[in-house]
């Protein structure tokens, strides 16, 4: 990823920075689809540990 | 930033186009140069080159056309014409990339399907096929294909169409944006579906609130309701208490109407009494004169009981003689009367003595006659008698009796009805008729008040039951939403977190897009600012909208260069895509087809020393004249390697060879 993007991203996301690098990683070489189904999957687990469900 | 270096190190072609058999062209130096010159004339294979080393990373997919003359190209163009019965044909290319030495090979082992197969090696590794196009991709995305192996006729375009939503999404692909731009839709999705489920198909999030207002607005109602229906059924056994005090106060005065109806009927039995007595005295009086009998009857039934005895004896004698008696009388009366001396049958003939013995015979018959005929009369006389005392016995006394017994019941009853009829004249005599008017009066008020409260009752019960009906469907409700809304504050956490999350993404973009736009800007206007022949008369470039990545030149004055020439569009092109890449994050190699073309001397001068002070390794295909000896000059400190082409000695094929 770009540096300064990568910079960016950390510095706007957070805690989150992880799961947003994950869910890029997840979508590539995936169909739309696929990456969705990924995306949402790892979205889920994320919302829900930090609701601590 | 450290951009990651890209370059290209060995192509080899192999019956590609008309690199007829197998040709190599070396592009390790070791020379600080990063211009590759590869001068060949028309016809000496600069397209197929230019499109060869394309081919190598993208092959036939990845959205990459291939276009020559405005004709788009496909694999039985690419294979060399004379080796068409060969059906095969590939390219190798060995390059550098971050450091690491990778050789991909790909082959189209028959120009009639199209298809090619690709491997990748990383060192000593090896992978294939899908999964060596996807790490390509990764290296080398096509995008970076589309930008920076270009020809003239991608400048053309690059400069006219750049508002072409691909085209944007490809910047930003190259910007690493695009991906954040992909990750962002593929969320948004996700929210808005969550947002639909949670909004439509279950119960909506902020509906337990508005149930929990709508149960307390119910609840508020049905309270008035229940409050008001008390109230009323207090009004109402007041009332009720009222009209029986009153009703009880109208008996006690005088029940007029009952006892006029009860005197009236009364009266009316007494005139029906007063008939059938009458009707019961008449037929007494009738029978009056055998009333004795009722005194005598017993006797009678006696009497009648010794005449049928006495009957029975005179039937008795009767018959004991009577039939022979007769038979025999007749002969003898017969033989005498007919005088018969002789008998017909046996001619015995009668005696003077037998003659007078049957006279004597005949006297004494008419003798037992006589006392027969005694029996006979007594016998008749007997029966009237016991008519007649039956008569007296069976009917006149009994009915007599009867009238008697009707009589005394009538009289009874009309003793009874005369002492009512007396009780109620007292009593008519005796009431309070105004009275009684005036409370009956004030009941039929208040028995109309009556049936207005309920009236009102009925009504406020009513609503009450609909009340409670309403406010159990909404508590039902309640326990249903109270069920859900665990699973719906899962869902309804899910949506704030992801957008919790597309609202950083989104500022995250926009920052950096307006951070990397400014900065290719920038970049751009220092390209063009030494590339154009007129400095003195052009400010610089600027973008079209806040957008897309479309420029166009200013002047001095500020204006938009509103019909820039040719050259001009493929200088401000080559600027914007110089500018591009070095805002990426790798340092790639730019592969030009003949772009100076269009340009005069003092653009391609100013190019090809532009050209010169890059890092990018630049491949630059040249035709005969493109370069002059002043663009020539300027790029010689940086060529690295230059190449000509020679047709084969048959003249089918091309050759390109070092020169320097």
């Amino acid at each position: 990823m770009d540096e300064v993007i990568d910079v960016e991203l950390r510095a706007q996301m957070g805690e989150d920075y992880e799961l947003i690098i994950k869910m890029l990683k997840a979508m590539d070489g995936k169909s739309a689809r696929d990456k969705k189904e990924a995306v949402r999957d790892m979205l889920e687990m994320a919302a829900d540990e930090k609701q601590g469900i | 930033m450290r951009n990651k270096e890209f370059k290209l190190l060995e192509i080899e072609l192999y019956n590609v186009f008309n690199y007829r058999g197998r040709h190599v062209i070396d592009f390790r130096t070791d020379s600080e140069g990063n211009v590759f010159l590869f001068d060949i004339k028309n016809g000496g294979g600069k397209t197929s080159l230019f499109l060869a080393i394309k081919w190598a990373f993208y092959g036939f997919d990845n959205g990459i056309r291939y276009e020559k003359d405005g004709l788009v190209l496909g694999a039985d163009d690419f294979i060399n014409q004379d080796e068409r019965a060969n059906g095969s044909f590939h390219a190798r290319v060995r390059f550098l990339y971050d450091g690491t030495e990778m050789l991909i090979r790909r082959e189209c082992p028959d120009y009639r399907s199209g298809t090619t197969k690709l491997t990748l090696e990383l060192g000593k590794g090896k992978i294939e096929c899908a999964e060596a196009g996807a790490h390509i991709a990764q290296i080398i995305p096509p995008d970076y294909g589309n930008f920076f192996m270009f020809n003239g006729e991608v400048l053309n375009s690059m400069a006219t169409d750049q508002k072409n939503r691909e085209r944007i999404d490809g910047v930003l692909k190259l910007l690493g944006l695009k991906q954040l731009s992909d990750l962002r839709n593929i969320l948004k999705t996700i929210k808005d579906g969550w947002e639909t489920d949670h909004y439509n198909n279950i119960l909506k999030n902020n509906e337990l609130p508005a149930i929990t207002g709508q149960i307390a607005t119910k609840k508020g109602e049905l309270d008035s309701v229940m409050r008001d229906l008390a109230a009323v059924r207090e009004d109402r056994e007041a009332l009720q208490d009222e009209i029986m005090a009153l009703e009880g106060r109208r008996r006690s005065l005088s029940d007029v109407e009952g006892i006029m109806g009860k005197l009236s009927k009364k009266n009316a039995r007494k005139s029906e009494l007063s008939g059938l007595i009458e009707g019961v005295m008449s037929a007494i009086d009738k029978n009056k004169t055998n009333s004795f009998l009722i005194f005598i009857h017993d006797d009678l039934k006696r009497l009648i009981g010794q005449l049928e005895d006495e009957r029975g004896e005179v039937v008795r004698a009767q018959n004991s003689s009577q039939g022979k008696r007769n038979e025999l009388s007749h002969i003898q009366e017969s033989i005498l009367t007919d005088h018969l001396m002789q008998c017909p049958v046996c001619r015995s003939v009668l005696t003077v003595e037998q003659i007078a013995q049957l006279q004597k015979m005949v006297e004494t018959s008419k003798g037992d006659s006589a006392q027969h005929e005694s029996l006979r009369m007594r016998h008749t006389e007997l029966g009237d008698q016991i008519g007649l005392l039956r008569c007296c016995y069976d009917e006149e006394p009994v009915k007599l009796n009867d009238l008697c017994t009707q009589l005394f019941d009538y009289r009874e009853e009309e003793i009874r009805i005369n002492r009512d009829i007396d009780d109620l004249n007292q009593l008519m005599s005796g009431s309070e008729v105004e009275s009684v008017k005036e409370v009956s009066s004030a009941l039929v008020g208040l028995y109309r008040k009556k049936a207005d409260l309920d009236a009102r009752y009925n009504k406020l019960e009513r609503y009450r039951k609909a009340g409670e009906a309403a406010l159990n469907s909404l508590k039902t409700q309640y326990d249903k939403q109270a069920k859900l809304s665990d699973v719906q504050k899962k869902v309804s956490n899910r949506i704030e977190y992801v957008k919790s999350l597309l609202i950083r993404i989104d500022s995250l973009i926009k920052t950096i897009k307006t951070q990397k736009r400014r900065a290719i800007l920038d970049r751009a206007n220092d390209v063009f600012m030494q590339i154009t022949n007129k400095p003195d008369v052009y400010r610089g470039l600027e973008y079209d909208d806040a957008e897309s990545f479309s420029m166009h030149i200013e002047r001095n004055d500020g204006q938009k260069v509103i019909h820039p020439s040719s050259g001009e569009k493929h200088v401000l092109a080559i600027s914007f895509l110089i500018s591009l890449s070095l805002n990426t994050e790798r340092l790639n190699p730019m592969m030009m087809d003949t772009p100076l073309s269009r340009l005069d001397v003092e653009h391609k001068k100013n190019i090809g020393r532009m050209l010169s002070s890059l890092d990018n390794q630049v491949l630059f295909l040249a035709q005969p004249g493109e370069l002059d000896e002043e663009t020539r000059r300027s790029l010689r400190p940086s060529v690295a390697k230059m190449y000509e082409s020679r047709p084969t000695e048959d003249n089918t094929a091309s050759i390109v060879e070092v020169i320097i």
